[in-house]
């Protein structure tokens, strides 16, 4: 079985007649980053985490377009078009690790706010696979971004356990064990 | 030493053998009042002769007794008779000389004059060895007294040509004194043709005539024991799909 592969050709089309940039079926904006940034620092939390929300879906379906069968999508083949679309819009460089029974998404280099990476996680899944996804964050140092997909419930008590100092692996076994 | 400063001094002991010789003479036709007084006196011992050349004059008074060790390097035999053969209660006064005095037998009166001759000392001008050997000779065989064993012994005995070959020299080398020390270096090995190897070697005979068998011991090990033990769980495969991936985390 050949490796999955991300097709990057003709992904991002450049009208320059009428001055739109396309991705796919959908038109987007080149905004620079640090401007982005100024906004979703002042911007209210909800409106951070929807702007969030607005850029993993479209990354998500963009994604999904690329796969055949979502059910069937091996863990590979599903990564490579998620990181692929994400590498187009700039987030920066995304992959997986398993810790134990929980996924854990790695982000490398986003220009983004790291409050704005949860939401766009959740968001890109749950276009992917049409189900509800809760994320959260469970380590922010520049540049790398941990990010527990989990339950609701489990997302909500990984966060209080974080914010109370407990770091973020012990909270993931702590996870795990409370469910053993 | 040259030949010729030899022969000189070979002629002067000669002379001087004469002279003492004919002194002999002398006194031995002079002594005859000495001889009619000893006659007329009663058991008079003859006194020994005076060597006026080396014999230290007589102590004037008693020397004390004093228990000293003294290793006589040389022995002299100075020969001291008595008219009569007399016994042995002569004074040891009479001898007043230092040096170790042998009484000799007793001999007749007319016959002790040729034989008190002294022994060259070592010192006097007659010490060479050659004059000594010339010496010896005139005073005949008996007057020297074989060496003890634990004293002194020469070296190399006197050859009897050593007077011929100084004043003719010699023809050949002498002989070396001892044999020489062995030579340094590599010693040739002994020719393998004569090496026996059926000989000589005890280990050989020793050994027994069957052949050797090892002689195994082995452990005896129980093979019901329980080694295995499991801990721990084994690590969960990874799923194959995405979707069953997310199914896991979300059930968390």
């Amino acid at each position: 079985m050949a490796a999955p592969s991300f097709d990057a050709t003709h992904s991002i089309q450049f009208d320059l007649g009428r001055g739109n940039v396309r991705s796919g079926d959908e038109q987007v904006l080149l905004v620079p980053a640090n401007a982005l940034a100024s906004l979703t620092a002042v911007a209210p939390a909800e409106a951070s985490q929807g702007l969030g929300r607005a850029l993993g879906a479209a990354i998500g379906r963009r994604a999904r377009a690329r796969l055949d069968d979502v059910a069937e999508a091996s863990i590979e083949a599903v990564v490579t078009q998620l990181a692929g679309e994400a590498a187009l819009a700039g987030i920066g460089s995304l992959s997986i690790e398993r810790w134990g029974q929980a996924l854990v998404v790695l982000v490398e280099g986003s220009p983004l706010a790291h409050s704005l990476l949860a939401p766009l996680v959740a968001s890109a899944l749950e276009a992917i696979f049409g189900r509800a996804v809760w994320c959260t964050l469970l380590s922010g140092e520049d540049p790398h971004a941990r990010l527990l997909v989990a339950s609701e419930r489990s997302t909500e008590r990984v966060r209080e356990w974080i914010a109370s100092g407990v770091p973020w692996g012990n909270a993931l076994t702590r996870l795990q064990g409370e469910r053993a | 030493m040259s030949k010729a400063e030899t022969l000189s001094r070979l002629e002067r002991l000669l002379e001087r053998v004469r002279a003492r010789a004919g002194a002999r003479g002398g006194a031995r036709a002079a002594p005859a009042p000495a001889i009619a007084a000893a006659a007329a006196g009663a058991e008079l011992i003859e006194e020994p002769v005076q060597l006026t050349t080396w014999t230290p004059p007589p102590p004037e008074a008693a020397v004390p007794d004093v228990a000293i060790a003294i290793d006589v390097d040389y022995v002299e035999a100075a020969q001291v008779t008595v008219a009569d053969g007399g016994p042995e209660e002569v004074p040891s006064e009479r001898f007043d000389s230092a040096e170790r005095l042998v009484v000799a037998g007793a001999i007749p009166t007319d016959e002790a004059g040729d034989e008190l001759i002294p022994e060259p000392e070592p010192g006097d001008e007659l010490g060479a060895p050659g004059e000594t050997q010339l010496a010896a000779d005139a005073l005949g065989e008996e007057t020297a007294e074989p060496a003890p064993i634990s004293s002194r012994r020469p070296v190399m005995g006197e050859p009897d040509d050593r007077l011929e070959r100084m004043a003719f020299g010699a023809d050949e080398a002498p002989p070396p004194l001892h044999t020489p020390p062995p030579e340094s270096g590599r010693v040739p090995a002994a020719p393998a043709d004569d090496f026996d190897s059926e000989v000589g070697d005890a280990r050989e005979s020793d050994r027994p005539d069957e052949p050797l068998v090892a002689e195994p011991r082995r452990a005896h090990l129980e093979s019901g024991a329980p080694v295995i033990k499991l801990s721990g769980t084994p690590r969960r495969s990874m799923p194959a799909t995405f979707s069953a991936l997310l199914d896991e985390t979300l059930s968390l």
